[in-house]
């Protein structure tokens, strides 16, 4: 049987819930599905079991540097990091050493800049990688859609033979070749996508990401 | 080891909240202790298991702490408890979940509900719920099961906690999060409701 959405929920809060961190409403809506769901109820039963067996605290053993090592490398790559939409003025952002690389002429933002300006919802994101520096640059519109910029450099210019292939959750697929300072992809929205940056040919950065109203989740 | 006193186990936990790249002594420092917990969930659910099944719920649990920018490991309060048993609940919350991935919980359900059902029939009878009275088992079942269906959601889950998987007042109350003298009066109310529904049905 296919797991409920209310199913996902409490294993989602399953700690929370044990450990009296949730808000009543919270409490109530869990309780509420593990009234009615057995399957899920087991499991409360099976963790709670777990949970107060206290006497096992007493003694471990710490792992050692080698075992420490090796569970970090092998998790460290799959850690999925959230960037959070920022406001910053355009004269702000115009003193950012990497805002050049997607306003060729970061000056212009500052003039007539004033206390009263809007600011810009924002995420910078880079990563160093097989040779590359990659780097993105969010913004959102009025409307809450998101314009993406990405600068692609080699050993601090901008690279050549660079193909960008941004694939929406939806399917839609846009490509460009890098022709100036950065590619700009319009009209972005709530989604998952794949971005796909190749050099002469070959895959040389994958970036998979999720945008949404918090900001942009990578993995 | 000793275990970590609660000023310890803040330090380590801090080191990595601040600095991602440092959170090597958390590890370190519970990687055994989150092992030996998911191999615990495994026998408790009782789960045949490899150390490679093992190893990947270890990673799995470090990946869910770290996630997010350290999402669950910074929702940690060291008021309810200590970060151990923050980290072992972690552990066991992702096993379990994946545990529920893989398997057949429809199969669960009609393997022990109608025991269930019949083990609460037999506990509810308080000597004057004519529900055992009732002969026939598959028919006792259905009553137990559409009377239940009229209590509230919070008597239905006292009742199911206590009568159906034998935890006691204290444990519910714990479980909740709630004081001992709240779980009573909604199991009295549940039997009540549950006495009235069975002779309702039985006169119908």
């Amino acid at each position: 049987m296919k797991l409920t959405s209310e199913c996902r929920n409490f294993l989602d809060k399953l700690t929370e819930y044990l450990h009296g961190l949730l808000s009543s409403q919270e409490q109530d809506e869990i309780e509420e599905h593990l009234s009615n769901c057995r399957a899920c109820r087991e499991d409360l039963v099976t963790a709670y079991k777990l949970f107060k067996d206290e006497e096992e605290l007493s003694e471990w053993e710490p792992a050692s540097e080698e075992e420490t090592r090796s569970v970090w490398e092998k998790i460290r790559h799959k850690i999925s990091q959230v960037s959070e939409w920022t406001k910053a003025r355009a004269d702000e952002l115009a003193r950012e050493p990497w805002f050049a690389l997607f306003e060729p002429d970061p000056l212009s933002c500052t003039r007539g800049a004033s206390d009263s300006e809007p600011a810009i919802e924002h995420i910078h994101i880079n990563d160093v990688g097989e040779g590359l520096q990659s780097e993105v640059f969010f913004t959102k519109s009025d409307s809450d859609s998101v314009r993406m910029k990405v600068a692609v450099l080699k050993e601090g210019q901008r690279a050549k033979h660079i193909r960008l292939t941004l694939t929406q959750g939806n399917g839609r697929e846009r490509s460009c070749a890098l022709r100036d300072t950065c590619a700009v992809f319009d009209d972005l929205t709530t989604d998952n996508y794949h971005l796909k940056v190749s050099e002469s040919g070959q895959d040389k950065w994958d970036y998979a990401f999720r945008l949404s109203g918090t900001g942009v989740e990578n993995g | 080891m000793e275990k970590l006193t609660r000023e310890q186990e803040l330090d380590i936990l801090n080191k990595c909240l601040n600095d991602c790249s440092r959170c090597d002594d958390l590890i370190r420092q519970y990687h055994r202790l989150i092992a030996d917990k998911v191999r615990k969930t495994f026998f408790s659910k009782k789960v045949s298991f490899t150390e490679q099944d093992v190893e990947d719920m270890v990673s799995e649990t470090w990946l869910a702490l770290f996630n997010k920018n350290c999402e669950k490991l910074r929702k940690y309060d060291s008021e309810k408890g200590s970060l151990a048993t923050w980290l072992w609940t972690i552990a066991c919350q992702t096993t379990i979940a994946n545990l529920r991935g893989k398997k057949d919980c429809l199969h669960l359900e009609n393997r022990n509900k109608r025991n269930d059902f019949e083990k609460a029939a037999e506990l509810l009878n308080d000597g004057k719920n004519t529900l055992t009275a009732i002969e026939c088992k598959e028919t006792r079942v259905l009553i137990l099961e559409e009377c239940l269906r009229e209590l509230t959601s919070q008597e239905r889950l006292v009742v199911k906690l206590h009568f159906f998987d034998d935890l006691s007042l204290r444990e519910i109350a714990e479980i909740q999060n709630r004081d001992v003298s709240l779980i009573y009066p909604p199991i009295s109310r549940a039997r009540k409701k549950i006495r009235e529904c069975v002779k309702k049905k039985e006169q119908a």
